[in-house]
């Protein structure tokens, strides 16, 4: 028996791969839409998760703490805000004076300062402002407090620690969920895609007899039907990075200008660029894997 | 190819097909459609294969293009085996089989070039070389105005023309034909007889299944007959 070299198989494949396409029609752009549908979901879920994360950072980096002194005098004041400007955590310590604390809270109060006001003998303690220096999450915040508090001459120290770890757990949960969903969507993807492969194998069940007749290999027959799951995929996933880059620019201004009075300036960041290539690489593997846990099942070649 | 391969030789005859005792009988039926057939078959032979309906004709060619698996007994083509074959090997066997089936089993989606050039592009050929050929041979059996037509808008004349030129395009070391001339009228049966002839004359070993005494009066051949399974008359 004579066995020769392929001269143009992948010729061949793709010539058979886009009379494929050509003949799918549209259940070839149901499959890319589904695949579209699932990784869009999947990249708009990672987009919401990254801005999370990063308010979750800002927020912890910005919050720092409040700390309250026993001493009424400036020299002591001063020196305990130098001693804590030393720590490595702290960014900055900004010492505020009784006299400072009492201008501030009456500009602060506005119309309702008059009690303030009248209060001419309220004794406002000496104010340490701490700022931390890099960007630290809850727990490390709540190690700098530890420290603040054994700190000679300190009377209490205030910080929003709680609500910082309330967000970072938050950003926690919407990662598993986003894995879950990840997962799930995976799953989905790649059963639509095998079940329409399917199909179009059975549908097309006298061409692939007549190709095993006429002496076409297992691979000559599958390879078409791969290069079309890969080609769904990819269009696909090239659909879905299209859909999000559009989209970030259309929210993108509408939540700077709807969340920057609650978070200051606010930028709603997109994925990276390399995520995009992501997506079409991934929707190109979905349709490929799918179409080829279709054939190993309906394609007996 | 085929043609330069060793055969089996007995007493000088080269034989391309041999079947040794083959029974066949399909899931669920109790009934063998082939009843320990003996049958052997020289190289560069015509021959009619013939018997009502039901005698076993089509699933004797079955047998030979590797579609079914005896139920017992061995089939043999130009020295091999088919129960010892590697599934791996089936492929390359059938490249040199040419078959023309009853109902044709042409893609109607494809054109008259596309449907014959299918033989050439499974083997692997070069495009230019699959060209030439499918051009060529599609001249030769008359369809040279008709590359471009797609199979669903020719007369069953011309679609029986390409399922011949499909089998014959690979130069087939062995063609079988199911009733190539069922539904034809005469005229068009004898021009289709004389491809096959053609293609005998070429080297290929030719079995023609057909219930039509005509065709079996008017081409002096070899006749295998069948009769409820079993081959009465050889």
């Amino acid at each position: 028996m004579a066995r020769r070299k392929h001269d143009n198989l992948w010729g061949i494949v793709l010539k058979h791969g886009w009379r494929n396409i050509k003949r799918g029609g549209l259940h070839f752009f149901f499959v890319s839409f589904m695949i579209a549908l699932g990784l869009y979901g999947l990249a708009a879920f990672s987009t919401v998760w990254l801005n999370f994360e990063r308010l979750a950072q800002r927020v912890g980096s910005s919050v720092g703490a409040v700390v309250f002194l026993e001493t009424q005098e400036e020299d002591r004041a001063k020196a305990i805000a130098q001693s804590i400007a030393s720590n490595p955590q702290v960014a900055r310590a900004d010492l505020v004076s009784p006299t400072s604390a009492m201008q501030r809270a009456v500009g602060e109060l506005d119309s309702s300062n008059a009690l303030l006001v009248d209060s001419k003998d309220l004794a406002l303690p000496w104010v340490i402002e701490v700022t931390r220096s890099r960007t630290e999450r809850a727990s490390s915040l709540d190690a700098l407090v530890k420290q603040l508090q054994q700190v000679d001459g300190v009377a209490q120290v205030m910080h929003a620690g709680a609500e910082v770890a309330r967000l970072e757990r938050l950003t926690e949960v919407l990662m598993s969920v986003g894995l879950y969903l990840a997962l799930l969507i995976g799953l989905i993807t790649m059963l639509v895609v095998g079940n329409t492969v399917k199909l179009t194998v059975l549908a097309r069940s006298d061409e692939v007899e007549l190709m095993k007749l006429v002496g076409a290999t297992d691979g000559f027959i599958r390879n078409p039907f791969l290069m079309e799951g890969f080609a769904q995929g990819s269009l696909g996933g090239a659909s879905a990075a299209l859909v999000l880059f559009l989209s970030h620019q259309t929210l993108a201004g509408v939540l700077r200008e709807s969340l920057s009075d609650a978070f200051g300036v606010f930028e709603l960041a997109p994925l990276p660029w390399l995520a995009h290539f992501g997506l079409v690489l991934a929707g190109g593997l979905l349709g490929l894997l799918g179409a080829a846990f279709s054939l190993r099942r309906y394609l007996r070649v | 190819m085929w043609h330069n391969t060793q055969s089996v030789q007995t007493n000088g005859f080269v034989f391309v097909i041999e079947l040794q005792n083959v029974t066949q009988i399909y899931e669920g039926s109790e009934k063998p459609s082939l009843s320990n057939v003996n049958l052997k078959i020289e190289k560069g032979e015509f021959c009619l294969l013939t018997g009502p309906s039901g005698a076993g004709k089509s699933t004797l060619l079955r047998l030979l293009f590797l579609a079914l698996k005896p139920t017992q007994g061995e089939v043999i083509l130009h020295d091999h085996s088919l129960s010892r074959l590697n599934p791996a090997e089936i492929p390359f066997l059938r490249r040199e089989i040419g078959v023309v089936f009853q109902d044709f089993k042409l893609l109607p989606h494809l054109t008259v070039y596309e449907n014959t050039a299918l033989t050439l592009e499974v083997r692997g050929l070069a495009p230019d070389v699959i060209d030439r050929k499918v051009k060529d041979l599609l001249i030769r059996v008359g369809l040279g105005h008709r590359l471009n037509y797609r199979c669903e808008q020719l007369s069953g004349g011309e679609q029986q023309r390409v399922a011949i030129a499909r089998a014959l395009i690979g130069d087939p070391f062995i063609l079988l034909c199911d009733e190539p001339t069922g539904n034809l009228d005469p005229e068009r049966s004898n021009d289709i007889m004389e491809l096959l002839l053609q293609a005998n004359a070429r080297g290929s070993t030719v079995i023609v299944a057909t219930h039509d005494p005509t065709l079996i009066n008017n081409y002096q051949r070899r006749v295998l007959r069948l009769n409820e399974g079993e081959l009465v008359s050889n």
